[in-house]
């Protein structure tokens, strides 16, 4: 670890040049990162999600806290970049207000723990660093705001997060400390990893393309670009998949019915998610004014609707609720041992066939269960 | 010495008017209480006479944003539980997301970063660090110009940096950050040579030309908000 700084007999963590650094950075980067959420929010219209695919860019947040915490060379640098670089967003309009000042830090601060045991961090350390620095703010806005969304959603999130930190965080910033280190711009501790500047288009060390190791590393650094893209290809391919077989609804356009009351899962009924219960009766409407001759319907038992709901132990009746107010009231018990009484499908609305029962009983128009 | 001619709260008590209002709009849980607080931040904004068309110009876009957040709480999440659960859960949302960036814009439009920094060093932070902030935001005004100056380039050579693919965050790290960390590493050298030329850092201790007053009034407002923060998180 290198000493700090030494002015008239006192001595200094940082020097005067590593806060100048350090505040010039988290500036350019505070500066940037309007830009960066502008196109985060665009990625997320471009995949048709609120939010989640924004995370791509995550790692471009932290590339700063890397590239200043191994340009100074000592722990905490990462730290005050991050609450230097959270403030700046915050003063400067961030769409996030005060919590990104927080969330800056923790990345700032997790950079700085990840890449505690090193003065020049290898290329793996600093793409472990960036991808957990980068992923914590999934952590901290779910923290902060409970979103609720499913579990499944969020690891994905941290997924992207991670691996956008792994490449912009660390792989990334590598190239760029190259670059500024060929060209003399800032000076590294010795002991430097080999750079990756030849991938990003601009030439390290000055001469260097004179020496044999220059392809080679060409080669090698464009097999890293292949394997990279590849496994952020397989993640968001994977990725997509999950969200849209797992997590996204479809806007369901048929008939739904709510059952709700005194069960442990309320939920919203919708015939397509029943197809393997549907059972065909033969029942005869019977009613004071209205008679229809027996006729089969295919529906699904009530009974079965509301096993799913999980009745109380207390429950004792049922109301069927039609949406012009009509409703009929029934035993819960007789309901549960009846698989004749169905809720069928009647063009955009739904109707209960309560065979074996008067007129007055079949609802037309259901859109609420009621367990009491 | 130059006090700050303003009359008002120091930004220290600013601050921590902040952070527990941030505090409260995290723990509301009823819609009613996350109203309350709205109002009060929107009459804080009156009180500081911002006119309403600029605040709604400033913040329409957040405001379009909590839309979102509550229709997606609404059709997205908690799917099979009732509407009205789905409706509260989104208003929770959306509300608690408006009331702390409106909370955070009333600190912002009322408070310079230059005061909070002298503040906190007048509080104990060693200067050096508080400094930091002072450079940090002096950055801000040149950083934003190379930057858009860079953004703009990099369009006109039909480098895709404005297209929401991955391709074109590739080209923003590639073709923007790398620039921009180039320049603002090139300030670097010069403003600590300059910095250091005058002595920076020679003594522990310094006096300011400017200071930023804490009124005893700053004190007991700070205390009462701290306790009415603490009362209202533990009630509700």
């Amino acid at each position: 670890m290198a000493s700090g700084a030494t002015v008239k007999g006192r001595r200094y963590y940082f020097r005067t040049r590593d806060l100048v650094l350090i505040s010039a950075v988290s500036s350019a980067g505070g500066v940037l990162s309007t830009y960066v959420g502008y196109l985060g929010n665009l990625l997320n219209k471009a995949f048709g999600v609120p939010f989640g695919a924004g995370q791509w860019m995550a790692g471009l947040h932290v590339f700063w806290f890397v590239l200043v915490r191994v340009a100074v060379g000592r722990t905490g640098a990462g730290t005050l970049a991050g609450v230097l670089k959270g403030t700046v967003e915050m003063f400067t309009g961030s769409t996030h207000g005060l919590p990104i000042v927080l969330i800056s830090t923790i990345e700032g601060l997790l950079v700085d723990l990840a890449l505690l045991p090193f003065t020049r961090p290898p290329l793996a350390a600093l793409c472990i660093a960036g991808g957990i620095a980068a992923a914590s703010n999934v952590v901290v806005f779910q923290a902060l705001y409970f979103s609720g969304v499913s579990w499944g959603y969020l690891a994905l999130m941290i997924l992207f997060a991670f691996g956008s930190g792994i490449v912009f965080g660390g792989y990334f910033a590598d190239g760029v400390l190259g670059i500024v280190e060929g060209a003399r711009i800032l000076r590294l501790k010795p002991g430097a990893p080999p750079s990756w500047a030849a991938h990003l288009g601009v030439s390290g060390r000055p001469g260097r393309a004179e020496h044999t190791g220059h392809v080679g590393r060409a080669r090698r650094s464009s097999k890293i670009h292949l394997a990279v893209t590849l496994l952020m290809g397989v993640a968001l391919a994977g990725g997509a998949v999950y969200y849209y077989t797992e997590v996204f609804e479809p806007f369901w356009k048929g008939p739904t019915c709510t059952v709700e009351g005194k069960v442990a899962n309320p939920y919203v009924y919708r015939p397509v998610d029943f197809g393997d219960e549907v059972v065909t009766v033969t029942a005869e409407l019977k009613g004071q004014v209205t008679y229809r001759p027996p006729a089969d319907y295919t529906g699904v038992p009530l009974a079965r609707i509301l096993e799913r709901a999980h009745p109380d132990a207390s429950a004792t009746r049922v109301r069927v609720l039609a949406s012009d107010g009509y409703e009929a009231e029934f035993d819960l018990g007789d309901i549960m041992e009846d698989r004749t009484l169905i809720l069928i499908r009647e063009g955009e609305n739904l109707r209960l066939i309560a065979a074996g029962y008067e007129g007055g009983y079949w609802v037309r128009m259901v859109t609420r269960v009621v367990v009491q | 010495m130059i006090t700050c001619p303003k009359p008002g709260l120091n930004p220290l008590s600013k601050l921590v008017l902040l952070v527990s209002f941030c505090v409260l709009a995290l723990r509301a849980e009823s819609p009613g209480q996350a109203a309350a607080l709205c109002a009060a931040v929107l009459l804080g904004h009156a009180v500081t006479g911002l006119p309403p068309a600029i605040l709604w110009r400033r913040l329409r876009g957040i405001a379009v944003f909590a839309l979102v957040l509550f229709l997606s709480q609404l059709f997205l999440t908690g799917v099979g539980a009732p509407w009205g659960v789905r409706a509260a859960s989104g208003v929770r949302m959306a509300t608690r997301f408006l009331n702390i960036i409106l909370g955070s814009h009333l600190f912002v439009s009322t408070t310079p970063a230059e005061d909070l920094a002298y503040a906190l060093m007048h509080l104990g932070l060693p200067y050096r660090y508080g400094f930091t902030l002072l450079v940090a935001m002096r950055f801000v005004p040149y950083f934003r110009l190379q930057s858009n100056t860079v953004l703009q380039a990099q369009m006109v050579r039909g480098i895709g940096v404005d297209r929401p693919s991955l391709k074109g965050v590739w080209c923003v790290a590639r073709y923007t950050l790398v620039p921009l960390v180039v320049t603002a590493l090139g300030r670097v050298e010069s403003l600590a040579i300059s910095m250091e030329g005058r002595c920076f850092g020679l003594h522990p201790r310094r006096t300011f030309l400017r200071t930023v007053p804490f009124r005893p009034a700053d004190a007991v407002i700070m205390a009462a908000v701290i306790a009415v923060a603490a009362a209202a998180a533990a009630m509700f």
